[in-house]
């Protein structure tokens, strides 16, 4: 057992507040849920347990961050910023233009922010790549196996911008409380 | 004789049920879309599949079953192929057949790599087909006796076990299956009809689907971590593929690695956690002891890539084994497996045998044309699965990004299954850089409901005496089980071993 130390570089500090907080999360939320007892569990039952469990393993977890040197491998590493920020916001306009704007549109943004994360691509590359892609999508996804996408907008322009600003507003409001 | 000549009857009805011209089309449409994705660097099978489920949902039940074994037989094997082709593999089980088989390649001798491969996992394959056969039907009667404790205990030792097998940390691992199982009881609750931990999202009454954690962790998060390092450290074996004829030499210096390779790995198959990898680490470090001359392996020794090889697709196989008699499932895999059945109306467990045997035994037999399948497509289009491994990074992530994306929204046809893999997707990259295994949270995320049911109901008989998981004998036993291996795993000597397991055996 080594030295008490904080150490912000041991991913296992992470890790167990991570555990802590989702487990006192749990515990949180659940504490609106009837118990119940153990012969008739109500909905709240197994969720606390759980969460009192996850917390307690979380105050370990971390607890041993404090008393030993992380090895190599346990050591925290650099985030990949970019990517990680890229990735799910490519994702997020993905799913909320494609219903309103279709698949043409769509992949041309989640191709464009998912490839924006890496340095070396090339122009035209990219664009046979969504050549491709768009290809698959719609011959292989919309006609062949029936997803319900379709290429463009399905009515007109206008009402697409209006369907796709009531789709998101509605978020966005919660969000700002306006 | 009686015994033996009822699983034999069963097998040619199953083989009645699978071999049709249109099934045979599913099973090699699934290992077709299986290798393909399997091969691409960088996905495992548990993504692989994740990805290709979509396309099996509109299909009849039997067809879907076997163009999904197709699928995870594909995924496993594409897996080995880019093992011993590329120095990175996509798949931790794949970590030990990289160690000769790329060695192999290195030195010229690629084909006769994949060929003994091929040859060990078709062998390995046809075995456990047989053992499958064999011990399903009594294990699923002794099943049928299983009240909801034994079942709860279960589960707590599978879960134990997979934690034990992980990689990493025992606890961490325990702390993912606790929050894969939080996960999992997210929705409506069926009892009281309560909406639990939905946080006022009406999409989320439902749950949360398999398929978009499997996606957001072993997809998404996958990537993230994927595009930390740059492009250009993937050593990718681009000559002519050739020798593709297995050598008669190979075949006998190998044959004694594939049969123990074969017999161990369906050992470790049947027990839950992370079979096929277990499997092939203990069979590369049991070849290299007992080999009279071991300083070939890791330069590339033909033993060392029959034996894993032969051992992870046992492994793969004999998996089935507690997913279709308890209709538990062992591994991130079988639980993806079992998810697709049940979208098909199928609830595995010791009744689907009995209630559905058609269904039962034309899987089986449709594991075994899936393998043979395998073997057959394989080589020749070696030259294929080498074009593929040449595409860069920065053009493949993007695809396999979009087809995440289309594969959710088909789930519901709706734009919210996207946006929550989004969100997993940071969770789960978060995980991996805490050094925390998605592995066992996707198992507590599939048991998580299961295991709610089942401590509700063997309480409510037990009139909530908690003893009654102690008293009942096979109950105890697996609770014993799962102490002993929590047990043992503290010990420090046992501990080394492991970790020694996981360090590749350099």
């Amino acid at each position: 057992m080594g030295t008490f130390k904080f150490r912000s570089y041991h991913q296992d500090f992470w890790a167990g507040l991570m555990f802590l907080g989702l487990g006192l999360l749990a515990v949180y939320v659940a504490r609106d849920y009837p118990i119940g007892r153990a012969m008739r569990m109500g909905p709240g039952y197994f969720p606390t347990y759980l969460g009192m469990l996850l917390t307690f393993i979380g105050a370990i977890v971390a607890g041993r961050s404090f008393f030993t040197e992380p090895t190599d491998e346990e050591r925290t590493t650099r985030w990949a910023m970019v990517p990680l920020t890229l990735m799910p916001l490519s994702v997020i306009l993905f799913a909320v233009v494609v219903d309103n704007f279709g698949l043409v549109l769509a992949v041309a943004l989640l191709i464009g922010f998912a490839s924006a994360s890496v340095k070396n691509f090339k122009p035209i590359e990219l664009i046979v790549m969504y050549g491709v892609l768009v290809a698959t999508a719609i011959l292989v996804f919309q006609k062949g196996l029936g997803v319900p996408f379709h290429a463009f907008w399905e009515e007109s322009f206008g009402k697409a911008v209006s369907d796709f600003w009531s789709t998101i507003s509605t978020p966005l409001r919660l969000m700002f409380g306006s | 004789m009686e015994f033996l000549g009822e699983v034999f009857g069963n097998l040619i009805m199953g083989f009645g049920v699978a071999v049709s011209l249109e099934n045979l089309i599913y099973a090699f449409i699934g290992c077709l879309l299986g290798t393909l994705v399997g091969v691409l660097p960088g996905i495992g099978p548990v993504a692989a599949i994740a990805l290709l489920l979509p396309t099996t949902f509109a299909l009849p039940p039997v067809g879907a079953l076997i163009m999904l074994a197709g699928i995870y037989y594909g995924a496993q094997y594409g897996g080995s192929t880019t093992a011993i082709l590329v120095n990175l593999p996509g798949e931790s089980s794949s970590v030990v057949t990289c160690l000769d088989g790329h060695a192999m390649a290195k030195n010229g001798r690629a084909g006769h790599a994949l060929a003994i491969a091929a040859i060990g996992s078709f062998f390995a394959g046809t075995v456990c087909t047989l053992i499958i056969a064999v011990a399903a039907p009594p294990l699923a009667e002794m099943a049928l006796k299983f009240g909801a404790p034994e079942y709860f205990s279960l589960m707590v030792f599978g879960l134990i076990a997979s934690a034990v097998l992980a990689r990493g940390s025992l606890i961490k691992a325990l702390g993912m299956i606790l929050v894969g199982l939080l996960l999992g009881i997210v929705g409506t609750d069926v009892n009281s009809g309560m909406s639990r931990f939905t946080f006022g999202m009406p999409g989320l009454s439902d749950g949360i689907g398999f398929v978009v954690i499997a996606m957001a962790f072993f997809g998404l998060g996958e990537i993230i971590k994927n595009l930390e390092t740059p492009d250009d450290q993937r050593q990718v074996f681009t000559d002519k593929v050739s020798g593709l004829m297995p050598r008669w030499e190979d075949i006998r210096m190998s044959a004694g690695a594939i049969v123990r390779g074969t017999f161990l790995g369906a050992f470790f198959g049947t027990l839950p956690g992370t079979g096929p990898v277990v499997a092939a680490f203990s069979t590369y470090a049991m070849e290299k002891k007992i080999a009279k001359d071991s300083s070939q392996f890791g330069r590339g020794d033909i033993r060392g890539v029959a034996g894993p090889e032969s051992a992870n697709n046992a492994a793969a196989q004999t998996a089935f084994i507690p997913t279709l008699t308890l209709g538990i499932p062992g591994s991130g895999t079988m639980a993806l497996m079992l998810g697709a059945m049940m979208i098909q109306g199928i609830a595995p467990g010791p009744q689907v045998m009995t209630s559905r045997p058609d269904l039962f035994w034309g899987l089986i037999a449709s594991m075994w044309i899936g393998n043979l399948m395998l073997v057959i497509l394989n080589l020749p289009l070696i030259g294929i699965w080498v074009q593929l491994l040449k595409v860069p990074y920065r053009l493949l992530f993007p695809a396999i990004l979009m087809f995440m994306c289309i594969g959710t929204y088909s789930l519901n046809n709706s734009i919210q299954d996207p946006l929550l893999m989004g969100f997993f997707g940071v969770v789960g990259y978060a995980f991996m850089k805490f050094g925390c295994e998605p592995a066992p949270m996707l198992l507590g995320f599939i048991l998580g409901p299961l295991m709610e049911e089942n401590l509700r109901r063997a309480l409510l008989i037990s009139r909530g005496d908690p003893t009654v998981f102690f008293t009942r004998p096979i109950s105890l036993t697996f609770l014993v089980l799962a102490a002993g291996a929590l047990l043992v795993i503290v010990l420090p000597a046992v501990r080394k071993k492991r970790d020694e397991a996981f360090q590749g055996d350099e």
